[in-house]
């Protein structure tokens, strides 16, 4: 018998098989602590982890912590005719009543509508410090006798509109319409409501009336999970109680927050039993053997005791993470699978690892390669997969390598004496050359497939939102949307709220002359204190003495003509002698009301936002604009969809490169000869091809999900052509078969549960994982056997190099 | 990413919601309300001349004007004033378009962006509509007179209506079909007395009516 000295493999398989118990113990301890922790795990059901870094991303962000999503609106509709609008408007109250708690308070701005009159007259009281120069001509030319006449016969014209109620009152302030823009500006801004609505009877309904609109405000931040559950709940328990006649149609981010986190709970635990039990079922009926659930319980373990090692180096980890968990799994028992195979049936278990320690390394080398290139997406939840699946692949190789083979008991026990298992011979393949021209066909089929393709950057596809509150936010758009385009919004901040106001109007100054009206802006109405100072200056050379008496002569005389009182206009000549005051009229509800929904104050400083339409004019000019100032920014969708476009192009072209970079240097480097790094590369071209171009035969639109999920197939079916090719060299081609067969059954397992899945993220990369390594192994039974049999053994003369003494 | 948009715009969008008044209201006067209501509803379009007299501070002599009012119900109303100056205001739902002799030109506008005159056209809706047990939200309502039959609305603390108008005064013809004056006292003392005549219920309204050129 040739006996040989040990390896280092033999050595330290003996040493582990003397402690195994206490090993075993200390695993276990640690993977309690890991499922202990779990519960701790800081994790997140945003979708944003799956937005590239940049601007885009931070324009969501900016917009859902800002303050901004503390609102819920509740838009209700009258589905019965008969029903009256007083009984609509009673239900409305009932439920605004019912829903009134310390999670929703009404949003209560009665007295900016009830001290209308009053909160103008008041405003108009402001008009110094609001005389802008641009108001300079419009003054002067009011100012002559004619126009002086012309505006007191209009006025008295005026008296006959039924308005005059409301615009007489004014018009004693102001009868020569010094400061008809102010009002005007005014005028606009407290009626932006971007929506179709009219006031009535304290309510805010459609055009037609048949809708009815609640607006409240909510304590309960976006990110709270518990808390959004909580508002949901009750929002749901409160609208139930509307009568049959009226539908209720809820919009809110919490909507958004507790309906993802549901469906991607619901998803994991859905596909966690099914994969178990797919598992479990698998094992059994092949193996009959209870002992190879060791090889399902070695990706499960490592899996847990990645999880905590990933949020280690995260700062979250996102729930669709977690619902990459059963793939994972169905990777990594791939190494258990190929040990267990190998050992089954040799006396020299040790042995018979040492030799596949090296090929199933290289696989793993070349799996972890493409997840190595997740870290260059730009993308946090591609980061944090990475993460884990790196962590999990590399525990579960090295636990398949130096654990598994003694988990398999006494039955696969070294055996110094036993003699190691005779090499197989070869099988032929018969018909090498049709099995490659096949090859060739379905290769180009898979590109003729892929050629139909469609990719789409809109976000929306990877929000899992159930699809009723879409369907809400749909029905939502279509009865209040004014029918004007898409708002923009500029978003100008400043560490103190005369610092976002200067910045602000810096932009409103010259946006205002390209976009005119169509720029709705806080600037439009107020301005940074040192501006005021100048308007007041302006108002003061303005009216100096001799203006104001020549006007009130003037004006007196007119008044007398067209039948108004010697008094009728005190108020304004009262207004032009009183000294004028700089300061922001903080007691003036609509002021307030104006400024609540132009200026938001954050820890950190204040914003000042502005809306414009998002036409590509106005989006370019503000965009432009924004570019000029420091801490401004646009937000639109027009600007988000261009964006995300190109940085998720940017984010495909760079985690596409490295990974097929890394994985064809691994597989060049690590492979004997060129010939076989190049059969062992063709099951994953084909598998690409077909798992993008299935999809796109589905006329699935192809997102960034699809992408990256056939990158890891890429990496995934290149171990199986290596696998594939180093059983044919080595003359194992039939474990290496029966192998490839059981660790694509649970890879395929893994990734197939996906498809039970209702979060289109986890499908998507179900959908692509699943076509992607069913045709790769396909090809690689077949077809690597045939291209092995032709070019494989390159010079007869000169033998492929060992494998495992290369 | 739309829905954030849709959020945002929504928080940033929404101001204005008053606080709704309970309607506290006698029950005879709220079922007088409701008959007449109920009378009112058979009024499905209408034609009436008015004589509207304005007393107000800032005029030395009161101001007398007179029109033609037609409505057709649900959301038309057309307001005509003949002398001594010519305009003409149409209300069609939240639309509003006026047109003035001095301007010779027709404005447009939707109410819903224009507090300032949807205030004040919100009132004369109420009034013309019918709907009188919608506007006790708004106003305290007693009951002056039986026959003829009379209602006077004072708007309750806190209502938008407060601030222009003291107290209104509906008197009714004897049929209850249709007003037949309407006198508004307005919270700076100003008084303004619209009387009616020459009511034609029910007729057909050309479609010239809701021209606000047409004469």
């Amino acid at each position: 018998m040739n006996k040989t000295a040990p390896t280092w493999f033999e050595r330290q398989f003996r040493v582990v098989r003397a402690r195994r118990a206490a090993i075993l113990l200390l695993l276990a301890a640690l993977l309690a602590a890991a499922l202990v922790g779990m519960g701790h795990l800081p994790f997140s059901n945003s979708v944003d982890v799956m937005l590239p870094d940049g601007d885009a991303r931070d324009s969501i962000r900016f917009l859902t912590e800002a303050s901004l999503a503390d609102k819920v609106v509740i838009s209700l509709e009258k589905t019965d005719p008969s029903l009256s609008q007083q009984d609509f408007m009673h239900a409305a109250d009932q439920l605004a009543a019912g829903l009134h708690s310390p999670l929703l308070e009404p949003l209560d701005t009665g007295a900016a509508a009830t001290g209308m009159l009053e909160n103008f007259t008041q405003l108009l009281g402001c008009a110094p410090q609001l005389f802008e120069a641009r108001d300079l001509a419009a003054a002067e030319a009011a100012v002559t006798p004619v126009a002086i006449d012309q505006s007191v016969r209009t006025l008295y014209g005026d008296l006959a509109k039924p308005s005059s109620i409301f615009t007489g009152k004014l018009a004693r302030h102001d009868p020569l319409g010094i400061t008809r823009s102010i009002l005007g500006r005014l005028e606009r801004l407290s009626a932006a409501n971007l929506y179709d609505v009219t006031l009535e009877d304290g309510h805010l309904l459609s055009r037609d009336r048949r809708h009815l609109l609640l607006v409240f405000t909510t304590p309960v931040a976006l990110t709270d999970s518990k808390g959004s559950n909580a508002l949901v709940a009750h929002l749901d328990a409160q609208c139930a109680r509307l009568p049959a006649a009226i539908h209720a149609d809820v919009v809110c981010g919490h909507l958004h927050t507790a309906s993802n986190e549901r469906i991607l709970k619901n998803d994991i635990e859905r596909t966690s039993w099914i994969g178990v039990l797919a598992f479990l079922l698998i094992f059994a009926g092949v193996f009959r053997d209870w002992r190879s659930v060791a090889m399902l319980g070695v990706p499960v373990c490592t899996a847990f005791l990645a999880l905590p090692l990933a949020a280690l180096c995260h700062s979250h980890l996102s729930y669709i993470v977690i619902g990459f968990g059963m793939v994972i799994v169905g990777i990594s028992s791939d190494y258990g699978i190929y040990v267990y195979v190998m050992t089954r049936r040799s006396g020299q278990p040790a042995q018979a690892v040492r030799r596949i320690i090296r090929p199933m390394g290289m696989g793993m080398l070349t799996t972890l390669a493409v997840f190595f290139s997740f870290y260059f997406s730009g993308i946090e939840g591609y980061r944090q997969l990475a993460t884990f699946a790196i962590f999990s692949i590399t525990l579960a190789y090295l636990a398949s390598i130096f654990l598994l083979p003694h988990l398999f008991g006494d039955k696969h026990a070294q055996r110094p004496d036993a003699a190691p298992a005779p090499e197989p011979k070869p099988t032929p393949v018969p018909h090498p050359r049709a099995w490659v021209l096949a090859t060739g066909v379905v290769f180009l089929m898979g590109i003729a497939m892929i050629s139909r393709g469609v990719f789409n950057t809109d976000i929306t596809q990877l929000d899992g939102t159930d699809r009723r509150v879409l369907e809400a936010e749909k029905q939502f758009e279509k009865t209040w949307s004014a029918g004007g385009a898409e708002q923009g919004i500029l978003a100008v901040t400043g560490s103190t709220y005369e610092e976002a106001l200067h910045r602000s109007e810096a932009i409103y100054d010259q946006a205002s002359e390209k976009l005119g009206n169509r720029l709705l802006s806080f600037s439009a109405l107020w301005r940074s204190e040192a501006s005021r100072k100048a308007n007041l200056a302006r108002w003061n050379t303005f009216w100096n003495p001799e203006r104001v008496d020549f006007v009130q002569t003037q004006l007196l005389d007119s008044a007398r003509h067209h039948g108004f009182t010697a008094t009728a206009f005190d108020p304004f000549f009262e207004q032009l002698r009183k000294p004028p005051a700089l300061g922001e009229p903080v007691d003036n509800s609509l002021f307030k009301l104006i400024k609540d929904r132009f200026v938001h104050q954050s820890a950190t400083g204040f914003t000042v936002f502005s809306f414009f339409p998002d036409t590509p004019e106005c989006t370019g000019v503000m965009t432009n604009l924004a570019k000029t100032i420091p801490s401004a920014f646009c937000v639109s969708r027009r600007l988000l969809t261009t964006s995300l476009a190109a940085s998720i192009a940017q984010t495909l072209r760079i985690v596409t490169t490295i990974s097929l970079l890394l994985v064809l240097g691994l597989t060049l480097l690590l492979s004997p000869n060129w010939r076989m790094a190049l059969i062992a590369l063709v099951p994953s071209a084909v598998a690409v091809l077909w798992a993008l171009g299935i999809p796109a035969l589905l006329q699935h639109t192809l997102n960034i999900c699809h992408v990256t999920a056939a990158a890891v197939v890429f990496g995934l079916c290149v171990d199986y052509g290596i696998y594939m090719t180093h059983g044919l060299a080595h003359g194992f081609e039939r474990q290496s078969k029966t192998t490839i067969i059981l660790t694509t059954a649970t890879s395929i397992i893994g990734a197939g549960v996906l498809l039970f899945t209702q979060h289109p993220v986890l499908f998507a990369i179900g959908q692509t994982l699943t076509v992607g390594m069913l045709v790769g192994h396909v090809t690689t039974i077949w077809a690597v056997p045939a291209l092995f049999a032709l070019w494989g053994r390159g010079n007869p003369a000169k033998p492929a190099r060992d494998l495992q003494n290369a | 990413m739309k829905s954030s948009l849709l959020i945002a715009a929504i928080c940033l969008g929404f101001g204005l919601l008053a606080a709704a008044a309970e309607s506290e209201i006698a029950p005879q006067v709220a079922e007088r309300l409701r008959q007449l209501e109920s009378k009112l509803s058979t009024v499905k379009t209408l034609k009436v001349d008015f004589v509207q007299e304005k007393q107000m501070a800032i005029l030395e002599q009161k101001l007398v004007l007179k029109g033609r009012i037609s409505l057709q119900q649900p959301d038309k109303i057309a307001w005509r004033v003949q002398s001594p100056i010519r305009y003409a205001m149409m209300i069609q739902g939240a639309t509003l378009r006026q047109w003035s002799e001095d301007t010779q030109a027709v404005q447009q506008f939707s109410l819903g962006g224009n507090p300032v005159f949807s205030a004040a056209v919100k009132q004369i809706q109420s009034w013309f509509s019918g709907n009188y047990l919608a506007l006790t939200r708004e106003f305290k309502v007693s009951l002056l007179s039986e026959s003829p039959l009379a209602f006077e609305f004072t708007p309750r603390a806190g209502s938008p209506a407060r601030e222009m108008i003291s107290r209104i005064v509906m008197r009714f013809g004897p049929d209850e079909r249709f007003l037949k004056s309407l006198e508004v006292v307005e919270s700076g003392g100003d008084t303004m007395r619209i009387a009616f005549s020459n009511t034609t219920l029910n007729p057909v309204l050309p479609k010239e009516e809701w021209n606000p050129r047409h004469e």
